[in-house]
């Protein structure tokens, strides 16, 4: 396997260091490599995958959430129809 | 760093019948092993918009799913809210709103010049330590 003359020479002066082979300093920074990302804590973005399953014609809402909260909140909208705020008339 | 996430994308992650739900997955898949974080503001954004949109069972449900994902929560302080009212005057004709601004306020604060949106809006935004704002997916 070819390296790039620099990190050979990093091998080669850690090798003769230590007193033992580059294969053996490959094969330990590997380890390391593999211990590292096994131990890195691992994210479950699916977790809020299809939660809201609600059945229905396809929409659009993530792309208009600032007009459906206007919508919502606006003076006799549905949160005062909710909350009986709204204009009887 | 962390990629900063809007509203947008954790609707249409959450929800199947948006139009957007596959573009999100596979924005969410691609980023599995990137650290995803949302200011509080936008969390209380995207469960506030959910109850009003479908109710409280699924807000909770979504309250829930947000905690199992790992999805960090940045805190917002003082100083983080002037920055945001800043970007708000600044930017007064995109009108981002509230929520947004914060989060581009929490780019600054953390210089961190990616986020994952829908909303293209947020492009315009020059952040003021890199060139511009990369608006994943």
């Amino acid at each position: 396997m070819y390296l790039p003359e620099e990190l050979h020479r990093f091998l080669a002066e850690e090798a003769e260091r230590r007193g033992v082979s580059m294969a053996e300093i490959a094969r330990e920074a590997i380890g390391e490599y593999r211990t590292r990302s096994e131990t890195t804590p691992k994210h479950n973005y699916m977790a809020i995958v299809g939660i809201i399953d609600v059945p229905g014609p396809p929409t659009n809402d993530s792309e208009r959430v600032d007009e459906i909260l206007d919508e919502y909140y606006k003076v006799g909208g549905k949160w005062d129809q909710e909350h009986g705020l709204a204009d009887p008339d | 760093m962390p990629i900063l996430t809007d509203t947008s994308v954790l609707v249409a992650a959450a929800t199947p019948r948006e139009t957007r739900h596959r573009d999100a997955i596979d924005a969410l898949d691609r980023l599995a092993s990137e650290q995803l974080a949302v200011p509080v503001t936008i969390l209380t954004e995207t469960l506030g918009f959910v109850r009003t949109r479908y109710g409280i069972s699924y807000q909770r449900r979504l309250w829930d799913g947000l905690k199992e994902s790992g999805i960090e929560v940045v805190g917002v302080d003082d100083a983080l809210l002037d920055m945001a009212r800043e970007i708000d005057e600044r930017y007064a004709d995109v009108g981002f709103g509230f929520a947004d601004c914060t989060l581009l306020a929490a780019c600054e604060v953390l210089r961190d010049a990616r986020v994952l949106s829908f909303d293209r809006r947020l492009a315009t935004y020059r952040p003021s330590f890199a060139p511009a704002l990369e608006v994943l997916p």
